[in-house]
């Protein structure tokens, strides 16, 4: 008799998979750098989105359309996790002068984790992460999964994953200010024609000869920039770009947080972390 | 040797028409703009009627672009947003533009009956209102006021990722309820959110 309640199983189960039956666009994996963690080290770990043929997601700024991705991870007590650090991305252009940022064919979204200086030897640590993501080709589907993986505790840290993790930590970007700068750069601002708009200039002079220098601004949904130009001769770059204050919105913060992405000598895609002041002093949000 | 020259000169300015022509279709200018006329238009809703935007001179009017394909557009059909507005306000003139290029009136009929929806779909699948307007994702909402004038261009609330359920930010319903009070709209702009307009390449 127990054949029927089997059968039963099976029937249920098939049914209730997420309701209608859409194409998973996306892989989820999450990863360590190490094989085992020891007390009071610094760690990374690092959630590996494969991303099937034509589909992309987004960036922590997704441009004209589409939503974020998001990855929050969980640790237990006393591990402290950075923030989310986030590969350089594309943009894509589509019909109707729409504009997205994102990833294609793969990102590994990452994050320095620092363990606490006592951990009981032998114990298991479980690391879980929550993503979620729209990922885009002509239809959009929204996705995401819940992951965990446990490291053992140990006496020394053994690494692991270790190409992976440097391919995708170089396609971190640097910080302007840093020595791995590959520009220096000066900006200005003007009240911009409308009310509550800036226009910026920013100059970049380079120590290298950049290809395919392209600019990701960090926007929040209350602030519009638009009319982005980037153009560069040789060493010497301009970005300008108009920023405005939504009606009826407030400033959240002093810095507008922007990429400036490149490709170097060797081919690599490249990135710099570039904050530009919205000063007190020029600010017409004050 | 002189037909060669005529022929030459005659290539030479096609192309230039061609290349002009291309540049148009592409980056039709988006002439929509807060505190200006909207830009009419005169399209065919889901059962073959023409529906101007200057039959509702005098009346408010909320323009929303939709794509039954999308899931940001399903999950506010399910939830009732746009027909619980569109109810709530029954003196505003609801519209809804479907501007993917690869749909049909059939395809907006059949939304139109699965959520029974009292406001028509107007079909813009060559995407020249779209453009005209700049409507970038689905959803994204228009409202003009009596006079014609864009009053506010935006995302329907502040809920992109719906996390909010029932908590969410209506942006329309804030706009719509100051324009009833005689007061002017707050916000008047925010950025939208949804999946792109699928319009032709």
């Amino acid at each position: 008799m127990h054949w029927l309640f089997v059968l039963l199983y099976l029937f249920t189960f098939t049914f209730s998979v997420r309701g209608e039956e859409l194409p998973k666009s996306v892989q989820a994996e999450l990863l360590a750098n190490v094989a085992k963690i020891k007390a009071g080290d610094a760690f990374m770990v690092g959630v590996l989105l494969k991303i099937d043929t034509g589909w992309h997601i987004y960036w922590k700024n997704s441009g004209d359309t589409g939503l974020p991705t998001s990855l929050s991870l969980t640790f237990p007590d006393g591990f402290r996790a950075g923030p989310v650090l986030w590969p350089v991305p594309v943009s894509f252009s589509r019909s109707g002068g729409i504009i997205d940022y994102g990833y294609e064919k793969s990102v590994m979204l990452l994050s320095e984790v620092e363990a606490p200086s006592k951990l009981s030897h032998g114990s298991a640590i479980p690391v879980n992460a929550e993503v979620s993501w729209v990922s885009c080709e002509e239809i959009c589907i929204p996705g995401g999964s819940n992951l965990e993986v446990t490291l053992p505790v140990g006496e020394s840290t053994q690494s692991a994953n270790e190409r992976l993790f440097n391919e995708w930590e170089k396609r971190l970007p640097v910080d302007a200010d840093s020595l791995n700068s590959p520009f220096l750069a000066r900006i200005k601002t003007n009240a911009g024609s409308q009310d509550k708009s800036l226009n910026f200039t920013i100059s970049l002079d380079w120590s290298l000869t950049p290809a395919d220098v392209e600019w990701f601004p960090v926007a929040g949904r209350f602030f519009d920039v638009r009319n982005i130009l980037v153009r560069t001769k040789g060493r010497q770059g301009i970005i300008t770009f108009t920023a405005q204050l939504l009606p009826g919105q407030n400033l959240h913060s002093n810095v507008l947080e922007t990429v400036v992405a490149y490709t170097n000598s060797k081919g690599e895609r490249s990135g710099v972390t570039l904050p530009i002041q919205l000063e007190k002093a020029n600010n017409p949000y004050n | 040797m002189r037909k060669k020259l005529v022929l030459g000169a005659v290539l030479f300015i096609s192309l230039g028409v061609l290349l002009q022509i291309n540049t148009w279709s592409d980056e039709q200018a988006v002439t929509a703009h807060l505190a200006s006329a909207a830009p009419g238009f005169t399209l065919e809703d889901q059962s073959g009627s023409i529906v101007s935007l200057s039959d509702f001179g005098g009346k408010m009017v909320v323009l929303e672009w939709l794509n039954p394909d999308c899931p940001f557009v399903q999950r506010h059909y399910k939830a009732k947003t746009m027909t619980t507005l569109a109810e709530k306000y029954g003196d505003v003139v609801w519209i809804a533009i479907n501007s993917t290029h690869y749909m049909t009136k059939e395809d907006d009929k059949t939304w139109v009956e699965k959520y029974n929806l009292s406001y028509p779909i107007l079909d813009d699948n060559p995407g020249k209102v779209g453009r005209v307007y700049g409507a970038k994702t689905t959803p994204h909402m228009f409202i003009i006021d009596k006079s014609g004038i864009l009053v506010y261009q935006g995302a329907i609330d502040d809920d992109p990722g719906g996390s909010k359920k029932g908590n969410a930010l209506n942006y329309v319903n804030k706009a719509l309820e100051e324009i009833e009070a005689g007061r002017a709209v707050t916000v008047s702009q925010t950025k939208p959110y949804g999946c792109s307009v699928k319009y032709s390449n």
